[in-house]
């Protein structure tokens, strides 16, 4: 990871921030897309281990400037050799209460911002010769929760594309995968105990989350390797990181 | 196994498919409501009505038309989702309109037909909703990712709502359907063809023809399998094995 260039999304994130500052201690230099630069400086500063790291303002419901700044953000720090999206919308709604709009909210962070940056990426110009990327999917992509259709069908749009795109960008060097965390803690696992009957429900996963609740390290863990060359066989996959969740 | 006496939903559909599956449906019993854009062949419905509803692929559309067409029907023991849209693209060509469009018909509309069913108060306890989904949501295809991602959504949203409305009695199941004997009337498998990607040999048992689907839609709309929700059943000749 030393000296490489990589763009973060989502680093506000417990999962996002643990990914960020793990990629800081193997020598990479960041570039975090984020909403608000001011609210991610302090993180910049006195988290990220070594120098050469920057945030990028980076609206991900803004779909059609991603492309500009991305390049912009090629031209102000040079290439990138991967892209990890770790911004995502957790919002759950009953049924009767997913409107349109609201899924469109959730597929723009969750899905088509991801598509949209992997677009200008791939250019050649946009980065090094060999291009790594991970988005951070959810076990929930595989699974039938209440209330979460518009949350697990965009994570389930990520992995499907991840499988398309690893076919179809192979012969470019392209390596893209996802990893699917298991109840992880997290700013997303405490809004989910806030809300009416969430703690219930949290208890009922971790009954079958039977290696207990992972730690945001553990995700950064897995994503870390799937960005190195240890992984340089593996495309196309997504990795659960569950503590066991999806085989119990 | 049968659908004596129940009132379907079926809603989207290619017309090469829907002339053979439909009549298939009534010939099990059932009184089929089909809602699509286009022209049929009224003439196929023994029992069931057919209503044209331009606006099928634009969810924008349903607040104002669906639903006041919803209210005014009688209630329905089961759904087909037939609506379907695919279309060829590598990635650099798939900007987010295209990516929009293919999910707002593959996906968007089913959840906003189920909601909008549900506000409506239209579907009978017991009812069965069946969406017919493809084995490219869970296969790596080129130039196929924003239709792959837009199924593989669809089935992650029957999961979802099964899991949802089992306290209601409802089941919500999706068949992953491989390529038909009837596709190969479709213009984006002859395109397949023409790019070289058709791969359809791999299905070593054969094209699925319309009859083994409609068989399979009517075993799952029917009461025979009561307590089967939230699967998605591949019917695809071994194509993704």
């Amino acid at each position: 990871m030393e000296g490489k260039r990589f763009l973060i999304t989502g680093a506000t994130g417990s999962i996002g921030g643990a990914i960020a500052k793990e990629l800081a201690l193997k020598g990479a230099n960041l570039v975090l897309g984020v909403r608000d630069v001011k609210k991610i400086e302090p993180f910049l500063r006195d988290e990220l281990v070594g120098i050469g790291h920057y945030a990028i303002e980076l609206d991900l419901n803004n779909l059609d400037s991603i492309s500009e700044v991305i390049n912009s953000s090629v031209r102000s720090f040079g290439r990138y050799a991967g892209f990890v999206h770790a911004a995502g919308n957790g919002e759950v709604r009953p049924i009767k209460l997913t409107s349109p709009s609201f899924m469109a909210k959730v597929m723009n962070v969750n899905f088509f911002s991801f598509i949209e940056i992997i677009r200008s990426i791939i250019e050649k110009n946009a980065r090094e010769e060999d291009l790594r990327i991970v988005g951070i999917s959810a076990t929930g992509a595989f699974l039938g929760n209440s209330t979460k259709t518009a949350y697990c069908a965009s994570k389930a749009a990520m992995n499907s594309a991840v499988r398309c795109l690893a076919k179809e960008l192979a012969n470019k060097k392209v390596r893209i995968n996802t990893v699917a965390p298991g109840a992880t803690r997290s700013n997303m696992m405490e809004d989910l105990k806030n809300i009416p009957g969430g703690q219930e429900t949290l208890n009922k996963i971790l009954e079958r989350q039977f290696l207990g609740i992972c730690e945001p390290k553990d995700i950064a863990d897995a994503v870390i390797f799937l960005l190195s060359d240890e992984a340089k066989m593996i495309s196309g996959t997504c990795l659960p990181v569950d503590g066991g969740r999806l085989i119990s | 196994m049968n659908l004596k006496s129940k009132r379907i939903l079926v809603f989207g559909g290619d017309l090469v498919l829907m002339n053979k599956l439909i009549p298939g449906l009534n010939h099990a019993g059932a009184h089929v409501t089909w809602v699509n854009s286009g022209e049929i062949l009224e003439d196929n419905f023994e029992n069931g009505q057919y209503f044209k509803f331009d606006q099928i692929k634009s969810v924008a559309f349903y607040v104002n038309i669906l639903e006041p067409f919803l209210r005014n029907s009688e209630n329905f023991d089961g759904i087909l989702f037939a609506l379907s849209e695919g279309t060829l693209r590598p990635i650099g060509m798939t900007n987010i309109n295209v990516s929009r469009q293919m999910l707002e018909v593959n996906y968007l509309t089913f959840v906003e037909l189920i909601r909008l069913v549900l506000k409506t108060k239209k579907l009978n306890k017991g009812s069965s909703i069946l969406a017919l989904s493809s084995i490219s949501s869970i296969r790596g295809l080129k130039s196929k990712m924003a239709y792959a991602a837009s199924k593989a959504s669809l089935n992650s949203a029957v999961l979802n709502m099964a899991a949802e409305l089992m306290p209601k009695g409802i089941r919500v199941n999706a068949i992953l359907k491989g390529a038909l004997t009837t596709d190969m009337e479709q213009k984006h498998v002859q395109d397949m063809f023409a790019i070289g990607q058709d791969d359809s040999n791999k299905s070593n048992l054969g094209l699925t023809s319309s009859e083994e689907l409609t068989t399979l839609c009517i075993l799952i709309l029917s009461d025979a399998l009561k307590t089967m929700t939230g699967t998605l059943l591949k019917l695809d000749g071994g194509y993704s094995l």
